[in-house]
């Protein structure tokens, strides 16, 4: 049997209406405007917004269009009051982008008296707050980077920056760095964080012997500097090592070529032609002591007279020039005398008669090398290079950024003559064009 | 005509005072405000009765009664009995109830000739019923509440139930007690309608809160509008439709 309901006139507002529908007794109307559920839902909330990345705050910093899912997040993690509340509908009125206004209209259902739900809606405002985001702040501070790498080798020329600088664009390790600024006697590189500096430190000790020392500044973020030093001796260079460097090796002969710096200083004694390895932490606990003569200003000229072979008595399997060791007859270049010498050498590979050959005269550093009794005339180190050579290939350089204002010509020209030898250099060592991949530095032009 | 008052600041008036044809029972304690609005009223024709029942002041809820006679639970003391005796007209009955549901007042409402019962009680408490009062007795249920002294309050020209009443309820109801009855609320939305609302043949008195609405529902439906007040409402509908011609 249907039961029907009576019709009762609502207290309130003298509606008839059916008391069933409320389970309190006074009409719909009269309920809703009772309860009033949206009052306590705030408006005017403001959001930030950082007008030169176009970011929200949430708070971390994202980009979100404007009516999208990520805006809709960020506006109701905002407004209080919707605790009790379930929210049935949402929906962003239509403002312009200019007026900084958002507008968002919310159903909200909340459960009254006696069980029954009332549902209302509410349009809530937003409005965007310039402020400018922490990357922001950074970009527009001057402390715009969190690590620095301070390269320093204290010699009369950058060879081994170059050297690092081709490695560096070979292997692509510069998209981390924020900038390069030139120094006395080395290169400052610039990182936003401290394990992208870490990274890069990792990359330079395995081509180059170094010795690093950390510190910090400390302002509401931390800077951190790594002062990276890289030892005096270069390819090429004669070197005179103290007496304790020497048994620590081993007994070898003070007088030593180095003859390739990669992650250790390998020497090679020019006497016995045997080869010796200095790694950095030996190196710089002898740093003062040991003396380097480098080629390009102690350098002579020879000129090859004879070539003949030697075969090691010993059969040593781990020194590289065990096939190549020669005996060699020399005469000095312009030399008015025409005296020979006779020079054991580890160039023998590529030594022929008639070859102008650099080195080192030992004979005219009589102050100097005194007190070393056991040590050769002269030193052959290399081929004399060819003047005014068209070179085939050109460098890749990395931008670095040069604070001085004005522009020393003199240090430019002498960057040029450098880079010459530099070049020069990589195409006499077998070695270093293996390392650096002439053949993609090549391609690069 | 239906007044509105208060007792000791609460709305429900039908808790603390009883009113019938013949006599009306107040509670003891409210201040006199209360007393004077029902005798302002009633006039001197009808005795205005302080007591109270068992030591509380519940009385309306308590005690059952008509013109007739008065029926009171077995919580009433014998002092208090014979105060009420004393008091009452010599025409009144005055009868003690033994009966487990105590709350006469929650449990029978009548008027002079009908009486409508809670199901649960005995049949020795009914022929009490219907021999004091001198009523007919009916067992029903009030939109399905048993406690049909608390959910409607009706006189002898017409009666109000509680508003989730069905209309087929509402028929039935109307047929049993031979007189008009309607579904409505008291005190702002309330629906127990004989805890606001005590009402006899000539007057109503309900709580302060019973918004005009109500008022009007209640004085249509038990017929209390002023004979006087009839003809005055007639006068001015017809002052104000000349000045609009």
């Amino acid at each position: 049997m249907l039961q029907r309901a009576v019709l009762i006139l609502c207290p309130l507002c003298e509606l008839e209406f059916e008391p069933k529908l409320t389970k309190t007794n006074i009409c719909p109307n009269c309920l809703i405007a009772q309860m009033n559920i949206t009052k306590d839902i705030d408006n005017d909330k403001e959001i930030l917004f950082c007008r030169y990345c176009r970011r929200y705050q949430r708070p971390p910093w994202v980009l979100c269009e404007r009516d999208s899912k990520e805006l809709l997040a960020i506006c109701l993690k905002k407004v209080i009051g919707l605790s009790e509340k379930t929210i049935i509908d949402t929906k962003f009125i239509f403002t312009e982008p200019s007026t900084k206004q958002i507008k968002l209209q919310i159903t909200v259902q909340q459960e009254a008296m006696n069980g029954t739900c009332i549902q209302d809606s509410k349009v809530l405002n937003f409005e965007e707050v310039y402020h400018q985001c922490e990357d922001c702040k950074r970009e527009f501070t001057p402390h715009i980077w969190g690590a620095c790498i301070q390269l320093r080798q204290r010699v009369n020329h950058k060879k081994s920056f170059f050297y690092l600088e081709q490695l560096i664009l070979q292997h692509h390790m510069n998209q981390q760095i924020l900038k390069v600024e030139p120094a006395d006697d080395g290169l400052n590189f610039y990182f936003k964080q401290k394990n992208q500096a870490l990274h890069m430190l990792e990359f330079i000790r395995s081509y180059l012997p170094i010795q690093v020392k950390e510190s910090k500044e400390v302002y509401s973020f931390i800077k951190y500097t790594f002062v990276v030093d890289v030892p005096r001796i270069c390819k090429d260079d004669l070197v005179i090592l103290p007496h304790k460097l020497c048994h620590q090796l081993g007994g070898i002969n003070r007088v030593q070529i180095c003859y390739r710096v990669a992650s250790s200083i390998q020497l090679i004694d020019p006497i016995k032609l045997k080869v010796s390895e200095i790694s950095s932490e030996q190196y710089f606990k002898h740093d003062l002591d040991i003396r380097t003569m480098p080629l390009r200003e102690n350098c002579d000229e020879f000129i090859i007279l004879d070539v003949e072979k030697i075969k090691p008595q010993k059969n040593d399997s781990s020194n590289p020039f065990q096939d190549t060791l020669c005996s060699v007859e020399l005469m000095k270049d312009n030399d008015p005398d025409y005296k020979q010498y006779q020079v054991r050498s580890h160039l023998g590979n590529f030594l022929q008669t008639g070859m102008t050959v650099q080195g080192f005269d030992l004979n005219k550093y009589n102050n100097e090398l005194d007190e070393i009794h056991d040590k050769p005339e002269l030193i052959i180190i290399r081929r004399k290079p060819e003047k005014n050579k068209k070179r085939k290939n050109q460098l890749k350089r990395l931008e670095i950024e040069d604070n001085q204002e004005k522009k020393n010509k003199k240090k430019e020209g002498q960057e040029e003559q450098q880079i010459e030898e530099f070049l020069e250099d990589i195409e006499q060592d077998q070695h270093l064009q293996e390392t650096l991949n002439i053949q993609q530095i090549q391609s690069q032009q | 005509m239906a007044n509105r008052c208060q007792f000791e600041n609460s709305n429900d008036i039908g808790v603390f005072s009883k009113l019938t044809n013949s006599y009306c029972l107040v509670a003891l304690g409210g201040s006199e405000n209360f007393y004077s609005v029902f005798e302002s009223e009633l006039g001197l024709s009808m005795p205005v009765i302080h007591c109270s029942i068992g030591g509380t002041r519940i009385i309306g809820r308590l005690t059952a009664g008509n013109k007739n006679g008065l029926l009171v639970p077995n919580t009433c003391t014998d002092q208090e009995l014979k105060q009420i005796r004393n008091s009452l007209p010599d025409e009144v009955k005055v009868k003690r109830v033994e009966e487990k549901l105590s709350a006469l007042g929650n449990c029978i409402a009548c008027n002079d000739y009908v009486a409508l019962i809670h199901s649960d009680l005995d049949k020795e408490t009914e022929e009490i019923i219907a021999d004091t009062l001198g009523v007919e007795v009916f067992r029903t249920t009030v939109a399905q509440q048993v406690l049909v002294g608390t959910y409607c309050c009706f006189n002898n020209q017409g009666g109000l139930v509680h508003p989730l009443t069905t209309v087929e309820e509402l028929d039935e109801l109307a047929n049993l007690l031979q007189i008009p009855l309607c579904a409505g609320t008291v005190n702002r939305g309330s629906d127990i309608i004989a805890s606001g609302l005590v009402v006899n043949d000539v007057a109503a008195f309900c709580g302060l809160d019973t918004t005009s609405t109500e008022i009007t529902v209640i004085e249509k439906i038990f017929k209390l509008q002023d004979k006087n007040k009839q003809n005055l409402e007639v006068q001015i509908r017809q002052d104000m439709m000349q000045e609009l011609e």
